[in-house]
């Protein structure tokens, strides 16, 4: 079953009364338990594509279906809440609190979530458990390694259990060993029911994947 | 409990340590400042009140107008004789020159209507303490009257002011009633030059010594001091308060971003920058207010400060500025996001 469905979207920017289409019609599915690559060279439109699955950016025309509801006539509060609910994410500069320690960034989503806003400080050592970061509970972002704040950002995009795991060039600041660690975890993740769709300038992706689309145009080709 | 993560995460920032130092520095200086400000009027004004004498003579009764006005107390209804008449010829001095050789007259109720006390002013009082004045008579009158009070001595006492006698209530009255117009006489809180602006026909009796001078011109120009002292605080307090709230939308920045993505919404946002500045500013202003408490009681031991009161004004303003600073800040971040 598809949680996210994109129809007929279209992006188009405006820069200096000059028309820009950067998604053209584009028309997609993804389901849970699968991890999708979705490739293209800079500019292509990876990011906003993501953004406006995300609800973070608006879209033109078309509709996206997120976890079956219908995100393109929400107002920011209910796409706020979606982003929060239903939907994970992890980004290439991690985007970690510095101030909080690991656990602490993990619970940062639960605080605003019903589901798990008391438990979280349980939920927050289970999931660092489970990126095999139970030794750096405590440790600031400072003190972890590159790939250890994104393991901490991945468990962080875990807290509310969402259905859907949105990357945005989770590797793009690893080297190869941690980057095939990130990606390992993101395969588990879709194997055990999670909707991962990872954007990626490195071909190391399409390893993992089980579908890889690339943008190219304003379309989305499967490749 | 989500509130105590923003919490934890912006208490831990050396930029918030910084903000609280500063912040604590200024609104403790800003108010010892006013505490010491207030301590010196309030002083200067017990000086002059303490120091000064004024009389006034209206054909009108003025009496409960001048009572509320607040640049001057302890107004008394009074009557002058013209004349005395003094068979000892030590008395003299109660006719002063000051009050154009003639004799004030306070009312005293605890006196039998026969007698008089005397106040003198310390000069006087030592040339006649000694003697057996309590069998000397004295005999008063007006001028365009023929009636003529005569009373034995009660007491002497020593006054800061002009010479004057007091009389029984019953005396006192019959006076009221023969006197022509009304006289009063009053304190002042203020100093001479305010009091002539605002009260016509005022005379001044008394006013300071030379040391009295000294120590009031002393305390002006500290009062002065403080004021310019005061307004260049305010000044680099809103200053201080405009450079820490932009750095703030700068520093947040990125938190705010983060919130975003992680689905807070607007609402949450702006409750969670709130929560971060009023914790800035209302716990800089606790220990501000502790603070300059403690800097006032360690003042206490090398000058004296009675009013330990904190400026409400001040204080007022200061809180008004930070909403504004406040609002200033949720707005702008809030503009900034996507």
């Amino acid at each position: 079953m598809s949680v996210v469905k994109l129809q007929n979207v279209e992006k188009t920017y405006i820069l200096k009364n000059e028309y820009i289409p950067v998604l053209k019609r584009v028309n997609a599915e993804f389901e849970c338990g699968k991890l999708y690559a979705i490739m293209g060279h800079s500019g292509a439109g990876k990011t906003t594509l993501i953004n406006i699955i995300d609800g973070i950016e608006s879209f033109n025309s078309g509709h996206i279906i997120i976890n079956g509801k219908d995100i393109s006539n929400m107002t920011k509060f209910e796409k706020a809440l979606v982003r929060n609910n239903d939907i994970g994410m992890i980004f290439q500069d991690f985007l970690l609190d510095d101030y909080l320690t690991a656990y602490e960034n993990v619970m940062l989503p639960m605080t605003i979530n019903k589901k798990f806003k008391k438990r979280a400080k349980e939920r927050a050592w289970e999931l660092l458990k489970e990126v095999n970061l139970s030794n750096r509970v405590n440790h600031f972002p400072k003190e972890l390694s590159g790939g250890e704040k994104q393991r901490v950002s991945i468990a962080r995009a875990l807290a509310n259990d969402p259905k859907i795991l949105i990357c945005d060039e989770p590797t793009g600041n690893l080297d190869e060993k941690n980057e095939n660690k990130i990606f390992e975890i993101l395969k588990n993740l879709s194997q055990m029911g999670k909707c991962v769709i990872i954007v990626s300038h490195s071909n190391e992706v399409l390893k993992y994947a089980d579908i890889a689309y690339e943008l190219k145009e304003g379309k989305l080709i499967e490749k | 409990m989500k509130n105590k993560l923003i919490i934890k995460s912006f208490i831990r920032r050396k930029i918030f340590i910084l903000y609280f130092i500063l912040s604590i520095i200024i609104y403790s200086t800003l108010l010892v400042i006013n505490v010491t400000l207030t301590n010196l009027q309030e002083n200067r004004k017990k000086n002059i009140y303490h120091n000064s004498l004024a009389s006034l003579h209206e054909s009108n009764d003025y009496y409960d107008q001048l009572n509320s006005n607040k640049l001057i107390g302890d107004v008394k209804r009074v009557v002058y004789f013209d004349n005395l008449e003094d068979k000892t010829g030590r008395y003299y001095f109660l006719l002063d020159p000051k009050i154009d050789n003639r004799v004030l007259v306070y009312e005293d109720r605890s006196l039998k209507d026969d007698f008089i006390d005397i106040y003198l002013c310390k000069k006087d009082y030592s040339n006649i303490e000694n003697t057996p004045y309590q069998e000397d008579t004295l005999s008063f009158s007006f001028n365009d009257t023929e009636e003529e009070f005569s009373f034995n001595i009660n007491k002497l006492y020593k006054s800061k002011h002009v010479n004057s006698i007091a009389v029984s209530s019953k005396i006192f009255a019959k006076l009221l009633k023969l006197n022509d117009g009304y006289d009063y006489t009053f304190k002042l809180y203020e100093s001479e030059t305010n009091i002539k602006k605002n009260i016509k026909n005022v005379r001044i009796l008394t006013s300071y010594t030379e040391d009295e001078m000294l120590i009031s011109h002393r305390i002006n120009q500290y009062i002065t001091v403080l004021i310019i002292f005061d307004v260049m605080m305010f000044i680099i307090f809103i200053i201080i308060i405009f450079i820490i709230s932009n750095n703030l939308i700068n520093d947040l920045n990125k938190n705010i971003n983060l919130e975003y993505l992680l689905g807070f919404n607007n609402l949450q946002i702006s409750n969670n920058i709130l929560v971060r500045l009023v914790l800035l500013n209302i716990s800089s202003i606790i220990i501000a207010i502790i603070g300059s408490f403690i800097i006032l009681s360690l003042f206490k031991i090398f000058i004296k400060i009675d009013y330990f009161l904190i400026n409400y004004y001040l204080l007022g303003i200061m809180i008004i500025i930070l909403i504004i600073e406040n609002m200033y800040v949720v707005i702008k971040s809030f503009r900034r996001l996507r």
